[in-house]
This record gives structure tokens, C-alpha cells and sequence, in this order.
């Protein structure tokens, strides 16, 4: 045994959730990577424990992501839509000319009705095959904070970062029975300090980018290779530079080998437009459909020139990308453990949305990973829990403030774009908490209602997904609009409860639109009480 | 895309990059030395090429309720700084009417960044002072560039009368992040069972507490 593995799968999405619509545009974001990553994993998964290969996985799932897992209207309308997809297929059978995607129209076929009936199998709810391999052993299920705010812009403003927290150890708790052990922060978003709000909420772990180890207080003897504690007692583990790079880099990665299927050719804009009207956007606007018939190809190939996909030789590229990383992976810690005369931890994280939704045979590079690791004995997987036990001593940092986003600091989130959400994040954040401690003793039901509600709205406004969507420019007007309406949501509840004067309706209606973290209490949110459940 | 979709993104005046990128992504042949007015003729004709189809309307955005319009001010009287990246740091102002007319009424509104980075503020004591004029009635916020990384920095907002600076508000204190790796020389080691923190070199006995039985390859431990 040489060294160890760390590879870590963060799941998000921001809660979209439009119950009184067909499926919102938005909400495909939910049906693709559903579709796409978290079937295609789960199903991986359990075609690794049935041929019985070892493999460990630290998975974190959102509390925003478990939410629409357990929100029954979306998933009627994702089985609606795949059933759609189904029946889309079938056509496409009859439609297509060569024997290639006739073949093609048959796997997505399939692949679609095994889908649905993975979606049968765990009663709808895919927390549920997470929760399986949990117990087995093979993840560990950890956290994220509440609707993946992010943190160190909220750090002047410490009861909104507990609240994040807080409500994140509890929905986590709820969906699955048992407290996280560790939490994803969102984006990586880390600061000095905020490792005493996790120790205090029970978390022993998380993870942040490499330099906020090379830029720590004091050196890092291993470098990014060993987990360090925190002055409070809490573990870091940072992310390896080369693995990252190896498998997500734009122009050397694996994801953009010719035989790959291509991302930007799909039914859903190549189709005639009749043909495809019953299965894009309800207001007939082309959206993807999940059903492509290309590679990449080249890079160079421009997207009308594209040939043909191949399963079969995809299936190869992700074999041979397999053994090559393994390969990498192993030339890693034997040349770490020369340097360090101790196993080294190689800390591989990824959006998990990165394998199936964006790299289509991600699920199938991981799973020849794993199998092909299995015949060797240098590298071994584990979870962050069980490389904490393994070593004696660790050094003691404090991690440099640092995100992975663009540039390794805030810049992706406060910007010239964005920098207008502050004003009133920080403006709802103060009246919550002064609302939460002058009604703190409330007893009226539906005032109490109002306040959970409020704190929902202020919540879900301060997604680290709407920033972020403005920076990178792609659904600018969904995600203006949605900090704008739990802005504004929010407001027009707290002038209905300090004037008395409640619009049930309205509340009722917010309930159901806005219904996250059912057992909410705003009393979190009140300062000197806030943290006793803690 | 759609014809619609492509006349409509040309309509906006795209910068070169976005035209570049954009006719890379629907598979024209861009050149390196192509001026924007050749790349836009490019998509031009690429657009005419597209079949018109008909849009019924935008997404409905009927939930997110539409044309929220959210307050232009709280009247909260509050400087709140925040730090970017390591050189760089951005602060807003929420004023009172009562604060902006005390302000406006002034000749000289003065925005201050202060680097107080190890000491208690008085007022007088910081190692820099950064200034920028404001003209309250069309800004509300600033970015200052920041020298120092992994410093503290805090801001006031006032005015000046005859050079002598008048503060009116005053923000939290931030901490810029760092960007180089650290000069200390001391480290401090945490051994398991033990309750005090060894300083110095690693312990290096022992290290793997558990044996692991699968470490037949290593031979090194």
C-alpha cells in the first residue's frame, strides 16, 4: 500500500420547483442530470457491489438537491417526460435511416426505461440509492450547507453561515435517518473560523481548494497530501491539482477524446421542428433532449460535420482513459511516498454532474476505474472518515480563505454583475434575525407560519447559483428573477405580519411553491439562542 | 439555435470574443485575424440559412413573479465592506434620507479605506489610507485595489472641509485573503491520544497506526 484515494462526488442543484406549471424549462435542469448522472451513478454503483470490486465514494448531496429527491410533483413530471422520451425513441426507431442510430434509438430506448425503472425501484426517491450503499459501506453521505449559500460573503454576518449550517445537518438528518460526519462547503468557500460554526454543529470534516493549504498560516509538510486539523478540531482535506486536471482540463482531459459522444448535437435542435415540438419547451423553445446521435469527433470538426457515435468505442476510450488515470494515479503516490516516506492522499473532487451530464461516459471511465484498481494492491480507496482514523498525527492549520471558483477567491460571486444582490441579503438577514428574537416566544400558528416561510425565501435567495448564473451569463433572466421574487416574497410577508394583517392564500401558496426544509424553525435565526440543538 | 435566437443575440451588440465563440460553437470557420464586422457577416448568413421557426412566446415566467421591482434603498445607514480576492475588496452604502442630505449637502464626499491590519483603530492610526470621491446621488458602491494581501482593512464614509476628514459611517473590518505561502518556520503537530499540540518537526514514529492487511506492495512503511 502505497497511498490513498480520495474521490469525492458533489451533487447541487438549486431548488426549482414550479408546481403549478408542466415541466419548466428550469426545471429540466433536475430531469438532465437525473437522467444523465445520478441514475447512470447509482446504477454503476450497484454493478460494482454485485461483481463485488471494492470501491469508496464520498458523495455530498445538497439539502436543495434532497428536497427536489423527495418533492412528488417533480418527479411525476420526471417520469412523465421519460416516459415521453420513451415514446420519442420508439419514433425515432422508425424515423432514422442507417443501421448505426437505429441502434442508437434503441440504446436511449432502453437506457430511458431503465431509468424509470431505477426511479421505480427506490420509490421514486433517489435518496434512497444513496442510503443502500451508504449502509454497505462503499459512501459516505456527507452534507452541504442549506441551499448552497455562499459562505464567505456571509461571514460579517455570522447567524446567516449557523443558519446555513444548521438547517444543512438537520435536512441531511431527516432524509436520511443519521448526522453527516463531514460537509461539502459550497464552491469550496472557506475562512478562517468558520471551521468552530462546523465543530459546533458536529461536522469533522470538509474540503477546500489546494492553495488554501499552500497559503495556510503555517507550511504544509505534505503539501495537499495529508489532511490537516483545524485549531478547533476539525479536519481538512484539499484538493489534488493533478487529478483535477487530468480528468476535467478543457484541452488535455479526458472528457474531450473524439470517440466521446457529443454534448452540442441533440434531437432536441437537429430535429424538424414539428417532429420535435411535443418534446422541447412548452412555449417551443428547442431545448436539449438527451437523445445525440454524434461524437466529438475532432475539436476541430465543426458541429455539422460530426460523425456518427459509437457505444462500442466509447466504451473503449473509457476503458483505456480508466487504466491511463489509474496509471497516473499510481505513478502519484509512489513518487509522493519517496518524498514523504509516508502513504500520501490523493483528494480528487468533482461536481458530479461532470460524469454522464457533461462527460456522458463518465459513469463507465469511474467504473473501469474501480474494476481495474481492484488487481492492484498499491492504491487503496477510502472515505474521509476512514483516513482520519488511519493516521496518528496530523499537522495543525489554519486554511487560507479560498474557493475553487474561477481565480481561487470571491470573484465569481461579488462582481459588477452581481454585486447589487448584496444590499438586500444583507438587509433581509438582519430583519430575520430581529424578527426571529422579538417573536421568539410567538404561540399564533399562523404567524409562526409567516416566520418559517420568511426564513425559507431568505434561504433559497441566497443560492450561490444565482450570482454565479449571472457571472457566466447563460439563464441570466431565471436567475435575476428568482433572487428578485424571494427578495421580494419575503418582504411582503414581514409587512403582513408586523401590520397584522396575514394573506393566508398567499402564505399557502408560497407554502407550496416554496417548500423547502418542511420543519424549519425560524427561531434559529435569533442570536443569543441560536445553536442550542447544536 | 434558432434564427430568432441568433438575430436576436447579433441585435445586441456582442462583443468579438462572444461572436467568435458562438460561431465556433455552431461549427464555422473562424480565422484567428477575422475582424468582428467578418465574423457577424458569418452569422449572418449562417442565420439566413435557418429555417424561421415559430416561438409562441418566452418561457413563461409565471411563478417567479414577474417585473419585481425591489427597493432602491432600506434606509438602514449601513457601510458594509466585503473582501473579493486578495487585492481587492467592495463596499456599498444604504443611507437614511436624514444621512443623505447631511452628506449631500456637503462639497467633498469622502469614501476612506483604511489598512488596520494588526492594530486597534482610533481613527488616526492605520498604515494606509485609501480615498476615493463619491458622488452620492449616482453611486452606491466601490471596488478599492488592495496592496497588501492578508490584510485587515475597514472603511469610512464622510465628508471633508477643508481637508479635514469628517467620518460619517463606518464598516466592518475584513480580512483579505492570502496569496502567498507563509514565512513562518514553526510547526505544530496534533498526535492522537496525546491532549497537548507537539511543536516542531513531524512525529515520524508512528505514523500508521492501523496495519493495513492488503500492504503486501509496500515494504516501505
Amino acid at each position: 500500500m502505497n497511498g490513498y484515494f480520495v474521490l469525492v462526488l458533489h451533487s447541487h442543484l438549486p431548488y426549482v420547483n414550479h408546481p403549478n406549471h408542466d415541466l419548466y424549462l428550469e426545471e429540466r435542469w433536475y430531469v438532465e442530470a437525473v437522467l444523465e448522472s445520478y441514475i447512470p451513478l447509482l446504477m454503476m454503483f450497484d454493478r460494482l457491489q454485485e461483481r463485488k470490486v471494492p470501491f469508496k465514494i464520498t458523495v455530498s448531496l445538497s439539502p436543495t438537491l434532497l428536497e427536489m429527491f423527495r418533492n412528488t410533483v417533480l418527479n411525476e413530471k420526471l417520469k412523465n417526460y421519460t416516459q415521453k422520451l420513451v415514446e420519442l425513441c420508439e419514433k425515432e426507431q422508425e424515423r432514422v435511416k442507417t443501421h448505426q442510430e437505429k441502434e442508437l434509438a434503441n440504446f436511449y430506448r432502453e437506457r430511458f426505461l431503465s431509468c424509470l425503472s431505477y426511479l421505480e425501484s427506490v420509490g421514486g426517491n433517489l435518496a434512497k440509492g444513496f442510503k443502500k450503499h451508504a449502509e454497505s459501506g462503499n459512501i459516505e453521505l456527507i452534507t452541504c450547507n442549506a441551499t448552497h449559500g455562499f459562505l464567505p460573503l456571509m461571514r460579517h454576518q455570522p447567524f446567516a453561515v449557523e443558519a446555513q449550517i444548521a438547517v444543512g445537518v438537520e435536512t441531511f438528518a431527516q432524509h436520511f435517518g443519521f448526522k453527516p460526519k463531514g460537509v461539502w462547503l459550497a464552491e469550496c468557500g472557506y475562512y478562517s473560523g468558520l471551521d468552530e460554526v462546523l465543530k459546533k454543529y458536529g461536522l469533522g470534516f470538509f474540503f477546500v481548494d489546494s492553495h488554501a493549504f499552500w497559503y495556510a498560516d503555517e507550511r504544509p509538510y505534505f503539501d495537499v497530501y495529508r489532511p490537516i486539523m483545524t485549531p478547533s478540531g476539525v479536519f481538512a482535506f484539499a484538493r489534488d491539482p493533478d487529478s483535477s486536471e487530468q480528468v476535467w482540463s478543457a484541452t488535455t482531459g479526458y472528457p474531450g477524446d473524439g470517440r466521446y459522444r457529443e454534448f452540442y448535437r441533440d434531437l432536441g435542435f437537429d430535429g424538424d421542428y414539428e417532429y420535435v415540438r411535443p418534446y422541447i419547451d412548452k412555449s417551443g423553445v428547442r431545448v436539449n433532449v438527451g437523445i445525440k446521435y454524434h461524437r466529438i469527433t475532432s475539436k476541430e470538426t465543426p458541429l455539422d460535420k460530426k460523425c456518427l457515435y459509437s457505444r462500442e468505442d466509447a466504451m473503449t476510450a473509457a476503458r483505456e482513459h480508466a487504466i491511463d488515470f489509474l496509471n497516473k494515479k499510481l505513478a502519484q503516490v509512489n513518487t509522493l511516498i519517496e518524498t514523504f516516506n509516508q502513504p500520501p492522499v490523493i483528494v480528487a473532487p468533482f461536481d458530479t454532474e461532470l460524469f454522464g451530464h457533461w462527460w456522458f461516459e463518465g459513469p463507465e471511465f469511474l467504473e473501469n476505474f474501480f474494476v481495474e484498481a481492484s488487481k492492484q494492491k498499491q492504491l487503496k480507496f477510502a472515505t474521509p472518515s476512514e483516513i482520519i482514523e488511519r493516521f496518528d498525527s496530523y499537522q495543525v492549520l489554519t486554511p487560507a480563505d479560498s474557493s475553487w471558483g474561477n481565480g481561487g477567491y470571491f470573484d465569481t460571486w461579488l462582481n459588477g454583475k452581481n454585486d447589487w444582490i448584496q444590499p438586500h441579503l444583507v438587509e433581509i438577514r438582519d430583519r430575520m434575525k430581529r424578527l426571529a428574537e422579538t417573536y421568539f416566544e410567538e404561540r399564533d400558528p399562523l404567524k409562526v407560519r409567516v416566520l418559517n416561510q420568511m426564513l425559507r425565501e431568505l434561504l433559497l435567495a441566497e443560492s450561490s447559483d444565482w450570482p454565479f448564473i449571472i457571472t457566466t451569463g447563460t439563464s441570466v433572466e431565471y436567475a435575476v428573477n428568482r433572487i428578485k421574487t424571494h427578495v421580494k416574497r419575503f418582504l411582503d410577508l414581514e409587512q403582513q405580519l408586523v401590520k397584522d394583517n396575514i394573506d393566508g392564500q398567499q402564505l399557502a401558496r408560497l407554502e407550496q411553491e416554496d417548500n423547502v426544509f418542511a420543519s424549519i424553525d425560524y427561531r434559529l435565526y435569533a442570536g443569543s439562542h441560536i445553536g442550542k440543538e447544536g | 439555435m434558432t434564427r430568432e435566437e441568433l438575430e436576436a443575440f447579433l441585435s445586441q451588440n456582442p462583443t468579438i470574443q462572444q461572436v467568435k465563440s458562438l460561431a465556433k460553437r455552431l461549427g464555422l470557420k473562424v480565422k484567428k485575424r477575422m475582424k468582428k464586422s467578418e465574423v457577424f457577416k458569418l452569422l449572418e448568413d449562417y442565420a439566413k440559412s435557418l429555417r424561421e421557426e415559430k416561438v409562441d412566446q418566452k418561457p413563461v415566467q409565471a411563478q417567479t413573479d414577474r417585473h419585481v421591482e425591489l427597493p432602491q434603498s432600506y434606509g438602514s445607514d449601513r457601510l458594509v465592506l466585503f473582501p473579493v480576492n486578495p487585492h481587492l475588496v467592495f463596499v456599498y452604502w444604504d443611507l437614511s434620507s436624514e444621512t443623505y442630505s447631511k452628506l449631500s449637502s456637503q462639497k467633498e464626499v469622502v469614501l476612506r479605506l483604511y489598512d488596520v491590519t494588526y492594530i486597534e483603530f482610533d481613527g488616526t492610526n492605520a498604515h494606509r489610507i485609501f480615498e476615493a470621491g463619491v458622488h452620492l446621488a449616482t453611486t452606491r458602491n466601490y471596488y478599492f485595489h488592495v496592496p497588501s494581501s492578508n490584510a485587515d482593512y475597514l472603511a469610512e464614509l464622510g465628508f471633508k472641509v477643508e481637508g479635514k476628514f469628517f467620518p460619517v459611517l463606518r464598516s466592518n473590518v475584513v480580512h483579505t485573503p492570502s496569496d502567498t505561502p507563509s514565512t513562518s518556520v514553526r510547526q505544530r503537530w496534533c498526535v492522537k491520544g496525546k491532549r497537548t499540540v507537539k511543536v516542531g518537526e513531524p512525529p515520524l514514529k508512528p505514523v500508521e497506526r492501523i496495519h493495513i492487511s492488503s500492504a503486501a506492495g509496500s515494504g516501505k512503511l
